[in-house]
């Protein structure tokens, strides 16, 4: 479903690369976490990977259901279902929840060639995606983030994400600054939601995550490349050794040539 | 005392008396001081059509025959005493009826490379530090007053500190008047420049040794070099019949951080012009005002403060205390340009009214030309919090007591900013003093 | 905000005005000019009595003496006012018809373009009463026939002149004075139509009232007056819109609305202003000098909303005299200015009464190389005690080319009041269009979106039919300003 090679990518007008030959291969149903320290471009492949205009794709490609991803808009690729949960939900005063999803969504139906909801058949359908995150329907109402706690702007991404029922999803640091419940509900909330149509990545600095949502695939990645994939247990072993041990991994990867 | 001449031909008169006694100034003063007269001749006092002299009359100023003040005078150190801060050891410059006092100054010890001084001795000495600065900041063609004291100035302080020269100590400047029978009228003139890396504090005051009615038009310029750091106190304590007009005009350069306090207490009319250009990068300017007025006094406080550059922060807080038929103006703008980008601004009025009589006009006005900017501004008007009250009186203090501590809260904003304890101890005391009379 | 349909046919014509057709009619038009004859003329076309003529007159004569004010934050090269025609109407409109059947099918189809239906079969039964004015004259006025059995008289000011000659003697002028302004003046002298509105004591008006405004001929200036007075204990709500046809030459309209509301009455009063801007260069546009005012009674309220996205300049200052103890006055506004569009508006609350209380909200969006300035004053009087007033005036930049200026002036005279002033300045964050665009909204769609919850407090004021209107135009007017 999500081919990425060979990606590099810097902040726009900026000299310094953040990704530096970044590959990876995602499938349809599988569940892959992005484990690595601070600085080592996670934040940057997410929002490379949904079309932020602050950043530019200097070489690679990236390949999302045979078609050029990069070619798009951040909005055909949502359109396209590419959904990123943002480690900072941005607040948009005076629209109100509900109403930005309804078009949100009726935007994506109507580039899929599918009739829009109706108010009240949108409605319903929120309703029903809001117990699966425990969703408190009083924040339905309120504007976009505006006033949320932490926990509750992380839920209300997981939310959309139910709603506007996407191919791919991309958790950045979803779990940051969450409370132990706040967590479990929000990763229930994305168990729930996976589904062999569906692709997710889980960008994350802590493997505490991932006891909630265990992935098929885990990656290291360090300095803008991906230094080591494997199973879930390279997420608990990274646990036990932390980051610094990656770094000799860098190293003996840079010696080899990689 | 009134006059049936016309102000224009009055202010003629006056210029040509005294450009007798000026016989031995440069060439390019005497041209400075004719287009000032020539500009005030074109504009004469300015009338309430104007837009911003809209609630300001200053029509008891242009009816009024002033006259400079003799040279002579008997001010003895004992009568300015109660105007000095004692705790402050500092350089100490006065000024009275307009010209610099040399017995009851006391200038020394001054760190090297540093100017500090009077206009007329400076001049003399460093003619070309004058001739390069003075009305460089205020080539404004609107400007009435200050046109007035380009042809009339007689003296004031001129403060050059270089780079890199902190002055620890801060600098005391008393403009004192003292009691004439006729009205007389003083131009002071300051010229403020501060080098690059250079900090110093400055606290002006204006007092006066009578309760009679004279005219003050003072008018300074400010040049904050890259990184330099000045604090400025203007304590304007005239005689409550006085008529003070000030002008500020400030140029700063990147990172550098000028703050200016006024604090008015008398004048029967009183006019505040200050007027900033930021014009490098990170710099940042607080101006900062507190009138506490009784009786019919009038104060107009005017506010200019143009973003140039980027990411410059500018504070500007005003807060009046008006009681009986007293009445105050407050106008500030504060204009972006297209390329500051990142402003901060923030204008703020709060007027506290004690009287049913008394008066408010606020206008804080924002002109914005950048779209990445932060600027706020708010104005409040009201009375004492009666609910703030009621709870101290329910405390068992009395209303009277319970009123003058809400008054000084109110205050305590501005007065807690200033950082020079004697200063805001004085201050606070002339606050209290006054709300006991 | 507008459908993606919508959105894709404005942006293939670029920034398109929508109404900008004109309605090919023949029209009986006033020579350019103006002078006592003229005056004269537009009395004679609309029958009026002596006093009307006269009233006009004196209008007349004390406009030659005034100048045209400069204070505002608008430029605009010198309006020749010898080159506008005065009076134009459709030939076949006559004295103004009596009936639909009578109105010429032309103007009808007209319009029915515009979406605003005048077959009253067509109109929800009781929703909304609309009288339609067609460059100077008024061309129908629906549901009369029910507004009448309730006493309420909802007709064109012409009509009123001619049967309620009572009414509007005793408050034309009243709340405006012929005297007041450069553009009330003139206004004074050849206004030519506009509606009139009586609401009886005590009686709700079950309907909204509604005037479309279309300016269509070339040349011409509008001066429409509206007088509005809801007698004791009355309520009425009122809206109203205007559009006209795109033409390179500048078009004036100089409008006087008069609001009277009496001792416990309550009058809202709805815009949606959506005159032709003029092009992306500022050429052609109207000219828009508008001179609204309202006094309340005691008790009394009254509540203006604007949705202001038309015209080259707006200068307009809907106010509010809350001469009565305990009456209220409110002012909603949103004005967008795009393009070279300026704008010079806000309100005056002026407090006599005890109690009274008054609201000011606005909403600024400058975009392109629009100037949009918000000029207020809140003037607490002597006797106004315990008055209070909140104002909050936002601004929002699209861009680095435009302008947002904040005007307040506040005059307060006795100590009991309570006034506050608050004023901020954003812009739309490029991190808030991303969201949107990362959930699948365009970001035409995403500026539409973001600037309407700006103007949320707004928009919620107005009437339900209009604030679905408006939010459009709101997406409209703002279209290729960002990016």
């Amino acid at each position: 479903m999500l081919e990425i090679r060979n990606l590099h990518a810097r902040i726009a007008d900026e000299d310094a690369e953040i990704l530096k030959g970044l590959s990876l291969s995602v499938k349809a149903g599988e569940v892959h976490a992005i484990m690595g320290p601070n600085g080592s471009g996670k934040s940057t492949l997410a929002r490379v990977i949904a079309g932020d205009e602050a950043y530019e794709v200097t070489d690679g490609s990236i390949e999302f259901g045979g078609n050029d991803l990069l070619e798009k808009e951040a909005d055909e690729r949502a359109q396209d279902g590419v959904f990123l949960a943002f480690q900072y939900p941005v607040e948009i005063p005076g629209v109100s929840n509900t109403y930005f999803l309804k078009e949100a969504l009726n935007s994506i139906r109507r580039a899929r060639g599918e009739e829009e909801l109706s108010a009240s058949d949108f409605l319903k359908l929120a309703r029903e995606k809001a117990k699966l995150v425990e969703l408190d329907e009083a924040l339905m109402k309120r504007s976009v983030n505006v006033g949320f706690s932490g926990g509750e702007k992380k839920r209300n991404e997981i939310f959309q994400m139910a709603v506007l029922d996407p191919k791919l999803a991309v958790l950045d640091e979803t779990d940051s600054g969450l409370d132990i419940d706040a967590l479990r509900i929000v990763a229930n909330g994305v168990n729930k939601l996976r589904d062999q149509n569906r692709a997710i990545i889980v960008v994350t600095h802590y493997q505490r995550l991932l006891n909630y949502i265990v992935p098929d695939q885990v990656h290291v990645l360090v300095d803008g490349r991906i230094v080591k994939s494997g199973d879930k247990s390279l997420a608990e072993h990274l646990e036990e050794v932390g980051y610094a041990w990656v770094d000799g991994e860098l190293k003996s990867a840079q010696t080899a040539g990689v | 005392m009134t006059t049936t001449m016309s102000p224009i031909d009055q202010y003629s008169d006056l210029f040509t008396r005294l450009a007798e006694q000026r016989t031995s100034d440069p060439k390019w003063l005497s041209g400075f001081r004719q287009a000032g007269l020539a500009t005030f001749q074109k504009l004469g006092f300015p009338t309430q059509d104007l837009e911003e002299w809209r609630f300001t009359s200053v029509r008891p100023v242009a009816e009024t025959a002033f006259s400079p003040a003799e040279p002579r005078h008997s001010v003895q150190a004992s009568d300015i005493e109660p105007f000095l801060h004692a705790e402050l050891t500092g350089p100490r410059l006065v000024f009275v009826n307009g010209r610099f006092d040399d017995g009851l100054s006391n200038v020394t010890d001054l760190p090297s490379g540093m100017t500090l001084g009077n206009l007329r001795t400076v001049i003399s000495s460093d003619e070309r530090f004058v001739s390069e600065r003075l009305g460089k900041l205020t080539n404004n063609e609107s400007a009435h007053f200050t046109a007035l004291n380009n042809a009339l100035f007689e003296d004031g302080l001129v403060l050059f500190v270089p780079s890199g020269t902190k002055v620890d100590q801060p600098i005391q400047v008393l403009f004192v008047t003292a009691s004439e029978a006729d009205p007389i009228l003083t131009n002071p003139r300051n010229i403020f420049v501060f080098g690059a890396g250079s900090e110093a504090h400055i606290v002006e005051t204006h007092v006066s040794l009578s309760e009679n009615v004279y005219l003050t038009n003072a008018v300074t310029e400010v040049w904050m070099g890259e990184r330099a750091r000045a604090d400025h106190y203007r304590i304007q304590r005239e005689s409550e019949s006085a008529f003070h007009f000030s002008t500020l005009r400030l140029y700063e350069e990147s990172n550098s951080h000028f703050r200016s306090h006024n604090v008015d207490f008398g004048g029967a009319i009183v006019r505040n012009d200050s007027w900033g250009k930021l014009d490098g990068d990170n710099c940042e300017a607080t101006i900062n005002g507190l009138y506490v007025l009784r009786g019919r006094q009038h104060i107009d406080n005017h506010m200019w403060m143009e973003h140039v550059k980027e990411n410059i922060p500018s504070h500007e807080l005003y807060k009046g205390v008006l009681d009986d038929h007293s009445s105050a103006v407050f106008a500030g703008r504060i204009y972006v340009h297209p390329e500051a980008q990142k402003t901060d601004a923030k204008q703020t009025n709060q007027t506290l009214l004690l009287s049913d009589d008394a008066r408010l006009n606020s206008m804080p006005q924002l002109e914005i030309y950048a779209d990445d900017v932060k600027c706020t501004h708010g104005a409040t008007v009201g009375q004492i919090d009666p609910v703030a009250l009621f709870y101290l009186m329910s405390r068992a203090i009395d209303k009277e007591t319970a009123r003058n501590v809400l008054i000084h809260a109110f205050a305590a904003d501005i007065t807690e900013r200033i950082r020079i304890d004697a200063v805001r101890k004085n201050i606070e005391r002339t606050l209290r003093d006054r709300l006991l009379t | 905000m507008p459908t993606t349909a919508e959105t894709i046919e404005q942006l293939s014509t670029g920034r398109d005005y929508k109404y900008g057709w004109s309605t090919d009619i023949e029209a009986e038009t006033a020579p350019p000019g103006l002078d006592e004859g003229i005056v004269r003329f537009i009395s004679g076309k609309k029958n009026e009595p002596e006093w009307m003529t006269e009233w006009r007159l004196k209008a007349y004569r004390h406009w030659l003496t005034m100048q045209e004010p400069v204070w505002p934050k608008v430029d605009y090269p010198p309006i020749d006012y010898q080159k506008v025609s005065y009076y134009s109407a459709p030939k076949k409109a006559g004295e103004g018809p009596r009936s639909l059947d009578e109105v010429d099918p032309k103007l009808l189809e007209t319009y029915e373009k515009l979406g605003i239906p005048l077959s009253e079969q067509k109109i929800l039964a009781g929703v909304v009463a609309v009288d339609a004015v067609f460059d100077s004259v008024s061309v129908a006025t629906t549901f009369k026939g029910k507004l009448n059995e309730l006493g309420i008289i909802f007709c064109s000011i012409s009509e009123a002149i001619r049967e309620h000659p009572e009414l509007v003697k005793k408050y034309l002028g009243s709340v405006v004075p012929y005297t007041d302004n450069y553009f009330a003046t003139l206004n004074s002298a050849v206004f030519s139509d506009g509606s009139f509105v009586y609401v009886p004591k005590g009686v709700r008006c079950p309907m909204e009232l509604s005037t479309y405004f279309r300016i269509n001929a070339e040349n011409t200036g509008q001066f429409e007056r509206t007088l509005i007075v809801a007698d004791e204990g009355s309520y009425v709500s009122y809206l109203e819109g205007c559009t006209a046809p795109m033409r390179d030459e500048n078009q004036l309209h100089a409008a006087v609305v008069e609001l009277v509301a009496l001792k416990g009455a309550e009058i809202k009063y709805s815009t949606v202003q959506n005159w032709y801007p003029g092009d992306e260069n500022g050429k052609g546009g109207i000219y828009n000098f508008v001179t609204k005012r309202g006094i309340c009674e005691e008790d009394a309220k009254i509540s203006w909303t604007q949705v202001e996205t038309g015209s080259a300049i707006t200068w307009k200052y809907p106010s509010c005299i809350l001469k009565g103890d305990n009456s209220i006055g409110e002012f909603y506004s949103v004005a967008v200015t795009n393009g070279a569009q300026q704008a010079d508006t806000g309100t005056k609350m002026v407090h006599i009464g005890k109690n009274t209380t008054s609201t000011i909200i606005s909403k600024g969006i400058s975009a392109g190389r629009g100037q949009n300035s918000y000029r207020g004053l809140v003037q607490v009087n002597k006797r106004a005690k315990n008055s209070r007033n909140y104002t909050q005036c936002d601004s929002m930049l699209i861009g680095n080319k435009c302008g947002a200026h904040t005007f307040p002036y506040i005059d307060v005279r006795n100590n009991s009041a309570q006034v506050e002033h608050e004023a901020t300045t954003t812009k739309i964050g490029e991190d808030q269009i991303f969201y949107c665009n990362q959930r699948g909204l365009s970001e035409e769609d995403a500026v539409s979106l973001i600037v309407n919850g700006f103007c949320k407090e707004v928009l919620a004021e107005l009437p339900m039919e209009f604030a679905v209107e408006a939010q459009k135009l709101l997406g409209i007017s703002l279209e290729g300003s960002v990016g």
